[in-house]
């Protein structure tokens, strides 16, 4: 009977007790990381096909969306953009942002590519066809719904999440970076991996 | 024929007057970076509606691009939903700011890039069919100073 109590008492102060550090870890990362989130993909840029792997040793900045993105997009690419040049060189050289497109119907490696490194000089822009597109969204967690709309000369939106998946020298996906967040809060965040 | 025209006049000056063109500021007006390649472009701005009255922005056209839309976004729990709306209001008095995240003029169809420096003319369309030209200049995010200007922050009467 005593171990039985003792049993349930160790069940509710573990269950609780994981909440609480739920929260935590929720409040500190502004949205959850789950455990085994993430990993490698191979997509094609235009200078051909480009895995996470290629950039081990480097802190990889990944944001997805697409290039008809008039704002959501292009805000988010500034503000990883300005962090970027906030580091000093030698930071900058050892950071890695890559911007993967799931709109291949529209965008292009060879667009993509110009587009990336009309940003920042290193950033390369990757997309690939649509079960590869799904299967990274998967891994990171990132959502998107294409939508059609009907009285609009777009044809159709990507409804996307606007996050910058932050991973670490070794490849694995360690931050997410919420919509709008200001380049010195994204620096710092760069910084914690880069030292 | 005179006495026509005088009356004609008289008549119609205080409505001439009293458009909605005439009553809306048009602040901070940019437009944002893009290359030829990306199609789209969005211009964001704080209008003013100096009049007590609701107006709306019906439509608007840019002679950069092959169409002008206007459009918002919805932050659904993260996921940025962009939709056409038909209009954007300005309530009497206050200040409406189309900005990155939210109601912005777009771009549809760019004829060309949009570089850092250059100008972007866009007129707006008013629900009285009234119009306004406006100079947009081209910026990668937001000119210094916009975001301090808080949405309906502006209160005119």
């Amino acid at each position: 009977m005593k171990i039985k109590s003792a049993v349930i008492w160790v069940a509710v102060i573990g269950f609780f007790g994981g909440l609480l550090l739920a929260q935590e870890l929720l409040k500190k990362n502004g949205v959850g990381l789950l455990p085994g989130q993430g990993g490698n993909f191979t997509l094609q840029s235009d200078k051909g096909p480009v895995s996470l792997v290629d950039f081990k040793g480097k802190v990889v900045a990944l944001y997805m969306g697409y290039m008809a993105c008039p704002d959501i997009c292009p805000t988010s690419l500034w503000n990883l953009t300005e962090a970027v040049k906030l580091l000093s060189e030698d930071e900058a050289s050892q950071v890695q942002g890559v911007f993967v497109s799931v709109d291949p119907e529209r965008d292009s490696p060879r667009a993509l590519g110009i587009f990336a490194r009309g940003f920042f000089p290193s950033f390369v822009g990757l997309t690939g066809e649509r079960n590869e597109l799904d299967s990274v969204s998967r891994q990171y967690g990132f959502i998107y719904e294409k939508v059609p709309l009907k009285d609009s000369a777009m044809g159709y939106v990507i409804d996307h999440s606007s996050i910058i998946y932050l991973i670490d020298r070794q490849g694995v996906l360690q931050a997410f970076i919420p919509h709008d967040t200001p380049p010195q809060k994204i620096r710092q965040e760069l910084l914690k991996l880069l030292s | 024929m005179k006495i026509f025209a005088l009356t004609g006049l008289i008549f119609f000056a205080p409505i001439t007057l009293a458009d909605v063109a005439f009553n809306i500021d048009v602040e901070s007006p940019y437009a944002r970076a893009a290359i030829k390649q990306q199609r789209n472009s969005a211009v964001f701005m704080q209008l003013k509606n100096r009049d007590d009255r609701t107006a709306s922005v019906v439509s608007a056209s840019s002679p950069v691009s092959d169409t002008v839309e206007l459009h918002t976004h919805i932050n659904d729990n993260g996921v940025m939903r962009m939709r056409k709306i038909p209009r954007i209001e300005l309530p009497g008095g206050q200040t409406v700011e189309l900005k990155p995240g939210g109601l912005h003029v777009m771009l549809l169809g760019l004829r060309e890039d949009l570089q850092i420096g250059q100008q972007v003319e866009v007129t707006l369309r008013f629900d009285d069919g009234s119009e306004k030209k406006l100079e947009a200049p081209v910026q990668r995010v937001m000119p210094p100073g916009a975001m301090h200007k808080k949405h309906g922050a502006t209160m005119g009467h």
